[in-house]
């Protein structure tokens, strides 16, 4: 017979082959994960901007609107619909004392401030889970306050 | 023959790619909904503005129609110019809410004489040398010049609670007209035309049709002020404007219209709106 010294490394090449699986394995599920965790905070930054954004915007018109009248201001509700949730998260509305808005996820922390030009105060703290609001000047208030509310 | 480790190999490789492609397929950021465009439905409140507008042109546009097609007569009882302007706000808010209604919107303006109605006097000067014309504690809209001949500075002054906004109208050294503002602080401004005879519309700020910035300085007055012509000897032609205050003038006077304030209401799934909001055509704030 042949002298064979292969029968040997047999073994070492198994382990050697499986390590070699299990680290490039890992890298792959490790990467794959990192990626589409990062897609989904982006996304959902992008999502909680825009609608904060269309919130903003419906103070800054109903300070408008409240603004422009003579003497008392009148009333002024704005109905607004946002969706219930972001990508099947909650999220809810803060409004800061600094007139800005912080939109919060529910669970996947991201948050995002966005600031509004307004003159009129407003009621600091509101927190409102999306869905249909409405976007009103509180004329009962002293000083009189845009506030949000649910619909 | 396949290796048996390299058989696993490509298996645990070929596991791994499925299960990070079904992650990437099945990631619902993918297929979130675009809130963007469900935003851009929601331009009403954007409307209700654009509406107020409107409604701020075409009640502005009545009020000068009332005082043109009944002049002298403010509050004579009937036929008098707030009479003119109620009965067509009523035609025109008829005319409203027939529009809007195609829009799913209830909209509706209103104005009551006399209560919401603000006196003012129309000065007006045809020809010659500018009369004596003092004004206090006032605003003043469509205040209008044309000058036939300027010989000096004349100046139309503007006083706010001891600032004073001087406007100076002189001959330019091109031969046309110069206006020059000397306002409370340190920096004038002025603006020129070539043209010996031009308007000048001292409201809307502009210099023979022309913007002219020296005469944009309405909106940094806050509350009421005083208007007196100055030197009036160096200038003649034609002026006219409106004002509410206390009015001692040399040129002609009749009661017009100065303001209205009209109800404006607007009901639609998506907003709700009531506000009283004034018109005075003409007039900067």
């Amino acid at each position: 017979m042949i002298a064979d010294r292969r029968g040997v490394s047999t073994p070492v090449s198994y382990t050697l082959t499986l390590s070699i699986a299990l680290v490039l394995v890992s890298g792959l599920l490790i990467g794959g994960t990192t990626l589409v965790g990062d897609q989904r905070d982006r996304t959902m930054q992008s999502q909680l901007s825009t609608i904060g954004e269309g919130v903003a915007g419906s103070f800054e018109t109903a300070d408008r609107l409240a603004a422009s009248g003579k003497g008392d201001p009148g009333e002024v509700n704005l109905t607004r619909d946002l969706p219930r949730d972001i990508m099947g998260t909650g999220y809810a509305i803060n409004v800061q004392s600094d007139s800005s808005l912080r939109i919060l996820s529910a669970s996947l922390d991201v948050r995002v401030s966005v600031r509004m030009d307004i003159e009129s105060d407003v009621r600091v703290g509101a927190q409102e889970p999306g869905g249909r609001v409405v976007i009103w000047h509180n004329t009962t208030a002293s000083p009189n306050k845009l506030e949000i509310d649910d619909a | 023959m396949i290796d048996r480790g390299q058989t696993l190999l490509v298996g645990a490789i070929a596991l791994a790619v499925l299960f990070v492609s079904l992650a990437l397929v099945l990631n619902t950021a993918i297929y979130g909904s675009t809130i963007a465009s469900q935003g851009s439905e929601d331009v009403t409140g954007g409307q209700t503005i654009a509406l107020q507008s409107a409604v701020e042109r075409d009640v502005g546009f009545l009020i000068e129609q009332a005082i043109e097609e009944r002049p002298g007569s403010y509050d004579t009882t009937g036929d008098d110019q707030q009479e003119f302007v109620e009965d067509n706000v009523s035609k025109l808010d008829e005319r409203y809410t027939q529009y809007y209604a195609e829009n799913d919107r209830i909209v509706s303006i209103e104005t009551t004489s006399p209560g919401d109605f603000e006196r003012g006097g129309l000065i007006e000067h045809g020809t010659g040398t500018f009369a004596e014309t003092d004004v206090t504690g006032t605003h003043v809209r469509n205040f209008r010049m044309n000058v036939t001949d300027v010989s000096g500075t004349f100046t139309i002054r503007f006083e706010e609670g001891g600032d004073f906004w001087d406007v100076n109208v002189s001959p330019a050294a091109s031969g046309g007209v110069e206006v020059q503002l000397d306002p409370p602080g340190p920096t004038t401004r002025s603006c020129t035309t070539s043209e010996t005879e031009p308007w000048i519309n001292v409201t809307s700020a502009t210099l023979d049709g022309d913007h002219c910035n020296a005469l944009d300085f309405f909106e940094q007055m806050d509350g009421d002020y005083d208007v007196t012509f100055l030197d009036r000897s160096n200038i003649e032609g034609s002026y006219s404007l409106v004002a509410n205050g206390s009015v001692t003038t040399d040129a002609s006077e009749t009661d017009v219209i100065y303001a209205v304030d009209v109800t404006l209401n607007e009901r639609s799934t998506r907003v709700d709106y009531e506000n009283t909001i004034r018109v005075a055509p003409g007039e900067l704030r």
